[in-house]
């Protein structure tokens, strides 16, 4: 090779300039971890009060139907003391206001994208589609990802609330960008009740506490930092519950309902009582367990529910117990990740009217009666990382979205009982896998029986590291609905498919059948 | 002048120099780089992936044709230019994006100019990429150096050339 110095001159004005852009962008990926707060000006675990989200009210009630209206708005708040956030909410909170309903009524549900045309920091365009998560809403009110609400729409949902009571969650579903919008907020409870569990007299009103566990990362200026890690995960430093970083809760001597949501974007949790003392599960994602399930801890991956009872009155006033997290493996590990919340017991009085735990909850309920011999057929589904790309079975949404939402993974028939076989060949991650309008029963893991807190009515399963989860299910519904990865990460980047529940007498509702419209053009929301 | 690409052995069989044995190294190098990704990109955009495997097979087939012969100046000049272009629309794919790339297909939504499909998933800079584009600069270096005098000064001006050109688009704000 024959280069003067000025014939390497000149090449190396185009290798740097080449080369410098992509690695600055490479660099700037790896750095984005040096904008992050330092540890020493997060707060204090526990330094900062508990608070529990409002209810949403209905802007009307009629004899069989609540009215809601939802408006998503970038919304400055204060999560960390002395710092400004923006954040991505419902009606102006962070969690957004819980929706109460009753079994039975019906609820419309407005939901308008007020947010703006483009994310300022993160350079893309904030469409959403609302999914209430762990509903049997029809396909066009399921939040089927490519049903996009853009900024300056709104969209009608119609909830038909005949299930059994339970603690659902309405979070964003938009097609790509649901890890960012959940992150950013877009996450809120939704609970309904029925007979059975108002007979129950479990405990109530402020005994009944709805407990949203997410973690963040924020930047020097108090903002939210969002790194996809490879599009592995998003994995932040703080706890925070019900929006507050670390809390301290103060409770009465007496047994308290915590309805416990773990909606961190990635984070599995595997939590208990820094005593090592037992508590009870009481109701999984779909609802009652049969009876009280005594645990000590709980492995919960995101967007799995579990509604607990834990009885504070063996405790001494001025007790302090903290709710712990041992890091269940593949997840990013800070300082402080390993404490959730603290349980400060008071010696204030309070009401035994509902401070029950009864033997029995729901010993009829129908998943939990379904039988292998009643299965017409057994599918299975791997969830694999392929070149980049995290797939179901070697496809993604996009192999949807090309065939027009018409590519299905699985077409069962309506009202036929199947077996589904879920299964992670990876030891590098975990998959929250979610099935959506159909509650179910794991049958096993891994060839062993379910894991204690796990024998309920599920619609969220951990199928973790070389685990093969088998689950069963009856499809009652019709139409096209999704399942996915519930690390919206991978769900992002594209873990996600979609079956058809079929009806020989009745082709199913389109899931992209009722778009949003423009705001001008809505009309009322109540007729 | 011409490059000289071989050397004579005692035996008087040529052999190729060390510096076109990196070229050959350097093109697979990036030839197996982009067959292996042509996948996942195709999942993407079917376009895209075909770009890759076109890609591939021509460096491919440029590291063969340099296995076989002695390559004339004009296919020095087809691999080095062909290596900037490919160098180049790895740029615009990384900074403004590809400006024909299709956008989501959700009831008219289209993707902002420069707004990647998935949250930062197509302007991602990887290990593998940067392999890549390094070893693809470095060919065209090492092919520079293959060149008779007046090419290789005449190609030498060009990429300085295209060089402050990229500065210059990144100062101005147009490379971002």
């Amino acid at each position: 090779m024959k280069l003067s110095r000025r014939d390497l001159l000149k090449a190396g004005a185009f290798a740097g300039a080449a080369t410098a852009l992509p690695l600055q962008r490479m660099v700037s990926g790896i750095d984005a971890f040096s904008r992050r707060m330092p540890a020493s000006k997060l707060p204090t675990p526990y330094s900062v009060p508990f608070a529990r989200p409002k209810s949403a009210t209905p802007v009307m009630s009629t004899a069989n139907k609540d009215y809601f209206r939802i408006d998503m708005r970038a919304t400055q708040l204060e999560i960390l003391p002395g710092y400004k956030t923006v954040t991505y909410a419902y009606n102006g909170q962070v969690p957004g206001p819980v929706i109460r309903v009753n079994q039975g009524r019906e609820a419309i549900v407005r939901h308008t994208n007020m947010l703006p045309k483009v994310h300022d920091r993160l350079a893309y365009e904030p469409w959403t589609s609302v999914h209430l998560h762990g509903s049997a809403s029809l396909p066009q009110y399921d939040g089927y990802a490519s049903d996009i609400t853009r900024p300056g729409e709104s969209k009608d949902y119609r909830y038909p609330n005949f299930q059994p009571a339970r603690t659902l969650w309405y979070h964003d579903h938009g097609v790509h960008h649901t890890a960012q919008n959940a992150y950013q907020g877009l996450v809120a409870m939704y609970i309904m009740s029925d007979p059975l569990e108002q007979a129950l007299n479990l405990p109530s009103g402020e005994y009944d506490v709805p407990l949203h566990i997410g973690d963040a990362m924020f930047e020097r200026d108090g903002n939210l930092l969002f790194t996809l890690d490879d599009a592995s995960g998003m994995w932040g430093d703080v706890f925070l519950v019900n929006g507050r970083p670390w809390p301290n809760m103060q409770v009465k001597r007496r047994k308290y309902r915590f309805r416990v949501l773990n909606n961190c974007i990635s984070r599995s949790l595997d939590y208990r009582l820094s005593n090592n003392a037992p508590f009870h599960v009481i109701a999984t994602d779909g609802g009652l367990t049969s009876e009280p399930l005594e645990v000590t801890h709980i492995r919960h991956a995101g967007a799995e529910r579990y509604e607990v009872v834990i009885d504070f009155s063996n405790y001494t006033v001025g007790t302090k117990l903290q709710l712990l997290n041992t890091s269940p493996q593949n997840n990013r590990d800070y300082p402080n990740m390993d404490r959730i919340m603290q349980f400060e017991v008071t010696g204030e009085s309070f009401t035994t009217l509902d401070n029950n735990l009864p033997p029995v909850l729901n010993p009829s309920s129908p998943v939990m009666a379904l039988q292998e011999s009643q299965a017409v057929a057994t599918r299975a589904f791997r969830f694999r990382r392929i070149g980049g790309a995290w797939t179901i079975n070697g496809t993604t949404w996009a192999d949807v979205v090309s065939s027009n939402y018409q590519f299905t993974l699985a077409d069962p028939l309506k009202d036929s009982v199947e077996i589904w076989s879920l299964e992670n060949p990876s030891g590098g991650w975990f998959h929250p896998v979610h099935i959506h309008l159909v509650d179910f029963q794991i049958l096993d893991r891994n060839g062993a029986p379910p894991q204690p807190w796990e024998r309920g009515p599920k619609d969220v399963v951990y199928v973790g590291e070389g685990e093969i989860v088998r689950v069963i299910m009856k499809f009652e519904g019709r139409g096209r609905y999704m399942m996915h990865c519930h690390n919206l990460v991978h769900e992002d980047h594209d873990m996600m498919g979609q079956f058809n529940v079929v009806d020989p007498a009745q082709a199913g509702d389109d899931p992209m059948g009722t778009l949003a419209k423009p705001i001008a053009q809505m009309g009322p929301l109540v007729p | 002048m011409t490059a000289v690409v071989e050397r004579p052995t005692h035996a008087g069989r040529a052999v190729r120099s060390t510096s076109m044995d990196v070229a050959i190294a350097l093109a697979a190098l990036a030839a197996i780089a982009h067959l292996v990704e042509a996948p996942y990109h195709f999942q993407w955009w079917p376009a895209s992936g075909i770009t890759f495997v076109v890609i591939g097979l021509l460096q491919a087939a440029f590291a063969l044709s340099l296995l076989r012969s002695e390559p004339s100046p004009r296919l020095i000049q087809v691999g080095i230019w062909g290596t900037v272009g490919v160098v180049l629309l790895y740029l615009v794919s990384r900074t403004i994006g590809i400006p024909f790339s299709p956008g989501v297909p959700v009831h008219g939504a289209k993707l902002l100019p420069g707004m990647p499909l998935l949250p930062d998933g197509d302007k991602q800079v990887g290990p593998v990429d940067m392999l890549t584009l390094v070893a693809e600069v470095a060919l065209v270096v090492v092919l520079l150096g293959q060149l008779p005098r007046r090419a290789r000064r005449r190609t030498a001006n060009g990429l300085m050339w295209c060089g402050l050109s990229i500065w210059g688009l990144a100062i101005l704000g147009a490379l971002t």
